[in-house]
């Protein structure tokens, strides 16, 4: 009777042990680049296009890297949550603009652009709040869907650039940019 | 036996349960140092009086009068103010400030201190104090219009004099 008894404690232990330990979905994304981004100081009517490489077509501001295990499409968005302020002073919205590059995937090792996802090739202005579409994962033209790219993930590449009014007043402005990912 | 079918129960139930939606999120912090300007800029850095006799008094020079340009993005109050460095000097020889006085007027809209009897001085005196709206004045800035008088002395001694009239603009 002792000896069945613990038998079946220890069936029971085993069985949680498989609750607990299983798998789900998973979602990341890593914001890759300066996390605090600087136009420097700038005149009234002065414009600057913020890229590691200004010269250089291929280069880009920041980058969030994403990496979905399971094959459900996923979006990624960018929004500015004001506008650039400095007390009660702000810069419009079209003054501050960003655009998407570039995107890609890998699974592991090979890379292939995925251009088709990307919602906004021309510069855009940071209407505050405003939660822009930036990235739509899924159907590559040179691959099977890929909305899950464990274990490298998918890079979304970013520009920015500002155009100081040329009545603008004088002042440190700030704002912050947040990246989602959704799926 | 019974315990054994009852814990593989519920181990189904929470599988099914895992397919809620996902959302994560970054930020980044961007910044941009506007730069002040404070400026002023006149047209003409040399006016001519040209030759007067003692007791002579010449006034509306130049004639389009100095066209003072102001530019501020400071977002506060700014002054232009108006002196000489000393009277009309040939060599020890001086004509009195008494005798050189200023006018003009405004493109502005703020407050305009010509009266017609305006004294230039070696003190910077106000000419104009920024209106409303002017303390971001860009990007044309405010123009004012100055012009001179002198009167000389019926007991002045003959030679070329000069004097440097500055313009001064403050917050």
């Amino acid at each position: 009777m002792r000896l069945f008894s613990e038998q079946n404690r220890i069936l029971s232990a085993v069985i949680i042990f498989f609750m607990l330990s299983g798998t789900g979905s998973a979602l990341t994304m890593t914001l890759q680049g300066n996390s605090s981004l600087d136009f420097g100081t700038m005149a009234p009517g002065d414009n600057k296009q913020l890229t590691t490489n200004p010269s250089d077509s291929y280069a880009y501001c920041n980058k969030i890297s994403v990496v979905s295990n399971v094959d459900t499409q996923w979006n990624a968005y960018i929004k500015a949550d004001s506008l650039l302020t400095s007390g009660t002073l702000t810069i419009p919205a079209d003054s501050f603009q960003w655009l998407s590059t570039y995107a890609g995937f890998s699974k592991t090792g090979n890379w292939y652009a995925h251009t088709n996802g990307i919602r906004y090739r021309t510069y855009t202005g940071f209407a505050s709040g405003t939660n822009y579409l930036a990235y739509t994962s899924g159907t590559s033209d040179l691959d099977p869907a890929v909305n899950d790219n464990i274990t490298d993930g998918t890079e979304v590449q970013f520009i920015y650039m500002l155009t100081i009014p040329t009545d603008q007043t004088a002042g440190l402005y700030t704002t912050r940019i947040v990246y989602t990912v959704t799926q | 036996m019974k315990r054994i079918i009852s814990a593989a129960v519920i181990f189904l139930l929470i599988g099914g349960i895992s397919s809620a939606a996902l959302s994560t999120n970054q930020q980044a912090t961007f910044t941009v140092s506007v730069a002040s300007v404070f400026e002023l800029s006149i047209d003409q850095g040399f006016i001519d009086f040209g030759r007067m006799n003692p007791g002579d008094m010449k006034w509306n020079m130049p004639p389009a009068g100095i066209t003072v340009q102001s530019k501020s993005n400071s977002g506060k109050p700014w002054y232009l103010k108006v002196s000489n460095d000393s009277p009309f000097s040939s060599g020890s020889n001086t004509i009195p400030n008494s005798n050189f006085s200023w006018s003009g007027w405004t493109d502005g809209s703020g407050k305009w201190y010509g009266d017609g009897t305006n004294q230039v001085s070696v003190t910077p005196t106000l000419v104009y104090s920024s209106g409303a709206g002017e303390e971001n004045n860009l990007p044309n800035g405010t123009v004012n219009h100055m012009k001179f008088k002198l009167k000389v002395p019926n007991n002045q001694v003959p030679g070329n004099y000069t004097t440097i009239v500055k313009f001064t603009m403050t917050e």
